[in-house]
């Protein structure tokens, strides 16, 4: 899998990733970024409601759910567990 | 020190006001236990009102510290100073004291939850380049340390640039007593220097300034910089020259080219943020206690919205089971107290008015409060637990599929215990289209006004038989929620395929960590709702009551009352013992029956009774049901008092009486398809001036209110219609 192809709604149960970048053209995106979600943020993905959707992430320790069509317009690139 | 400010008030709040030396707006995320502190601070020296204009419920409170008291404001919580819902720009207005009749707070009361720095810390920057004295209170310090993190006070302190930082535990009170001395003497303190994280913003706001003038604050102008001249920001906007519009405009084009503001603002305050938890925070493996189980088994999938099933489920069950012990003891002293009046005072207007008019009527309805306690007892504990929010998540993909969103799940949750709140709770829906539709499906939601008729007609006509560990009346009470949500549901989807049409709503939301609810907190909440409760018992239902009384037993007819005194005569003369005394009895009865069918009540439900005779309701149901359009509780009174005056006051409650209920043939009126379209009725009729009241405010339109009450009306209606014409037939 390409680096940037990997986004938010790509990562896996107990997976975690670092934010590159953010497609902030949606003004929900925007909110996103007020909330937490930017550039640079660790965030890892904590749960999926029935179907996949919404995710659940945890954010320096709280919970933050979005839905998938949200979660792809951030690039992350995955945290290696360990490294 | 600061002297008392002249400000304007009304009389009654005079004495209250009286040496109060400051105002302080306590400011913090939501879920930050922002509320858990100011119910800390004020006890019960506060009062809930609303700001003028808005619906927005403005928390007021007196924290007393020595000889000195200071005004708490609790405002909304917000994330940021920008403002993109209706209730985070009264939060900006009320600390700018852009709000007319109220002034600017001289403090800051800052709630900065220990487990969040990372979202707390944006806003908290915000708040120092206020320019207003401000102190922070760290609260949740004990679930932090139980989550591995260590918080170096001195350091941020020191980075926030000296402002005073108070750890405080609000569940044992340790720390109180510092935050306490800090707020009260925060108004002779003097304002942080601003932060400045974002000296390019810094720059061009003091450009914009030298032309606009000095009114307007450094804040204000970064934020006219950020978010521009919008709709929520006009109370500082408006004032703008022509010229100072042309300088925001190629000022906003310098400083983000192409790039949308709020994303830019995020991006810096955060990175400002990660750089100050390096040196603040240190975090360890977290200690794995009983949140992260419960966390991590309602994470599942399928068992977390299992459980969600199973905890509502629960709810409707302890609210129906829970409550008859103490609902029976309140009816039983009810009906003593009517005839122990009744017999003291004698057979006159004076004692039938209190017996039958003010004792039945608001007896009737308080016998409810042990059932509202309990409903309102689990929505507080499930909102303060955090569970709601987890409920939104859950659900978010089943309302998608009805053109809602995940958010729309708390207001409807909420009004199962009133819709006022719920419609109010819809707020922090962000499209417009989505938030009116979820107005429109909150009103089908079983209420707790609904309550008493659903269980005064379920416990007189659904046997107490038991299937498995739920009892037959408790399910069938589980099934009229059950309608009432696939109701809403079917009009929210109605309403967003043809009028709301539009695209899919947007969802994103915190979901904070389970914690133990504040005991403290739901209490006062609990005894917010059972005072607006008991307050409406005393006032509406109470006045309403008399009324209906007076409506039932004016006027009196001349010839009645002696034709029965004849008819007994004629019985004492040839009936003894007990035949006589029930002969008179039911001459008696069929007197009081024939006094209250030509009484005003009576002749009002006959010149109705056509439009519902469909529904298999006679006069007097037709009357009560009229009667009920202003609140819909009070239609339990109103039966109350009607059976109480009518043939059936023999027996000794309402349930029985309602049993006894004839037709002139002698045939019942509470037939199981009547009971059953009744309830429909009630299930969907919108009978509460409050509700419609909420739904002109929030949607200022008289539209929805009007639309909402048609539609409601006619379809419970066609409901009834239908249950009472299939069963009979």
């Amino acid at each position: 899998m390409k680096i940037d192809s990997y986004t938010l709604a790509t990562l896996k149960r107990g997976e975690k990733g670092i934010i590159k970048s953010v497609d902030a053209s949606d003004p929900q995106v925007q909110r996103l970024m007020v909330l937490g979600l930017v550039e640079g943020a660790e965030i890892e993905f904590a749960s999926a409601a029935i179907g996949g959707d919404p995710i659940e992430f945890r954010l320096f320790g709280s919970g933050i759910s979005l839905r998938q069509e949200h979660a792809r317009h951030f690039q992350v690139s995955p945290i290696v567990a360990g490294g | 020190m600061a002297k008392p400010t002249e400000v304007r008030v009304s009389a009654d709040q005079i004495a209250v006001r009286r040496g109060i030396e400051a105002t302080v707006a306590v400011v913090g995320n939501p879920n930050s236990g922002k509320s858990t502190l100011f119910n800390r601070l004020t006890g019960l020296k506060q009062r809930i009102g609303n700001y003028p204009g808005v619906t927005v419920e403005r928390h007021v409170g007196i924290l007393r510290w020595k000889d000195t008291q200071t005004e708490l404001l609790d405002l909304p919580g917000t994330h940021s100073l920008s403002a993109h819902s209706m209730e985070e720009q009264i939060t900006v207005d009320a600390i700018l004291g852009r709000i007319e009749g109220s002034k600017a707070p001289d403090g800051i009361l800052a709630v900065l939850d220990a487990t969040n720095l990372y979202q707390g810390l944006f806003l908290l920057q915000q708040l120092v380049d206020l320019e207003i004295p401000i102190v922070v209170a760290l609260t949740m310090n004990d679930a932090a340390t139980q989550g591995g993190l260590k918080i170096d006070t001195d350091a941020l302190s020191e980075v926030l640039g000296g402002v005073r930082i108070c750890p405080v535990i609000a569940t044992t009170g340790a720390g109180m007593d510092d935050l306490r001395e800090a707020v009260s003497t925060l108004a002779e303190k003097g304002a942080p220097r601003r932060l400045s994280v974002w000296p390019a913003l810094s720059e061009a706001a003091e450009k914009l300034r030298s032309v606009a003038g000095e009114s307007l604050r450094p804040t204000e102008s970064e934020r006219l910089l950020i978010d521009g001249i919008t709709e929520r920001n006009q109370s500082f906007a408006s004032g703008l020259g022509s010229e100072a519009v042309a300088l925001l405009i190629t000022l906003r084009e310098q400083i983000f080219a192409r790039k949308p503001p709020i994303s830019v603002e995020a991006q810096i305050r955060y990175d400002w943020v990660r750089n100050v938890l390096k040196t603040v925070q240190q975090s360890s493996p977290p200690f794995q206690g009983w949140r992260t189980r419960i966390t991590s088994f309602v994470n599942q999938p399928v068992a977390g919205t299992i459980g969600l099933f199973i905890v509502m489920a629960i709810v409707f069950q302890a609210v129906f089971a829970w409550a008859t012990p103490v609902m029976d003891f309140i009816d039983g002293a009810t009906a003593a107290l009517g005839s122990g009046v009744g017999t003291a005072l004698g057979e006159n207007a004076f004692s039938s008015l209190i017996a039958d008019g003010l004792i039945a009527g608001v007896g009737s309805v308080i016998i409810f409060l042990p059932q509202i306690l309990i409903l309102f007892l689990f929505i507080i504990l499930l909102e303060d637990s955090g569970y709601l929010a987890r409920a939104a998540y859950l659900m978010d993909r089943t309302m998608r599929s009805v053109g809602l969103s995940g958010q729309s799940i708390i207001p409807m949750i909420s009004s199962f215990a009133c819709a006022v709140p719920g419609i109010m709770a819809t707020r922090v829906i962000p499209s417009r289209r989505d938030r009116i539709a979820t107005i429109m499906a909150a009103p089908f939601m079983t209420c707790s006004a609904r309550l008493p008729v659903y269980a005064l007609l379920i416990a007189a006509f659904v046997p107490a038989d038991r299937i498995g560990f739920m009892n037959l009346q408790g399910l069938v009470l589980f099934g009229l929620y059950m309608f009432g949500i696939v109701m809403g549901i079917l009009t929210a989807l109605l309403m967003r395929k043809t009028a709301l049409r539009g695209p899919k709503p947007p969802f994103a939301l915190m979901l904070p960590e389970f914690r133990r609810p504040n005991l403290q907190t739901v209490f006062f909440q609990l005894l917010g709702r059972v005072k607006i409760f008991l307050r409406r018992a005393g006032t509406v239902i109470f006045t309403v009551a008399v009324i209906v009384w007076a409506l039932a037993y004016y006027p009196r007819s001349d010839d009645i009352g002696p034709a029965a005194d004849q008819q007994i005569e004629i019985a004492r003369s040839s009936l003894s013992g007990d035949e006589l005394a029930n002969e008179i009895n039911a001459i008696n009865n069929v007197a009081a029956a024939a006094q209250l069918e030509q009484s005003w009540l009576g002749r009002a439900g006959k010149s109705i009774e056509p439009v519902f005779r469909p529904l298999g309701w006679d006069w007097r149901v037709s009357a009560a049901v009229i009667a009920g359009f202003p609140a819909r509780e009070v239609v339990i009174a109103v039966l109350g008092t009607v059976y109480a005056v009518g043939d059936e006051a023999d027996e000794a409650t309402l349930s029985s009486r309602l049993k006894a209920s004839t037709w002139p043939d002698g045939s019942l009126v509470f037939t199981l398809p009547m009971v059953i379209g009744l309830l429909i009725f009630y299930a969907c009729c919108l009978q509460c001036a409050a509700t419609l009241a909420v739904i002109r405010r929030e949607t200022n339109s008289w539209r929805w209110p009007i639309f909402a009450w048609v539609y409601m009306t006619t379809i419970g209606y066609i409901g009834a219609l239908l249950a009472f014409q299939l069963g009979t037939a």
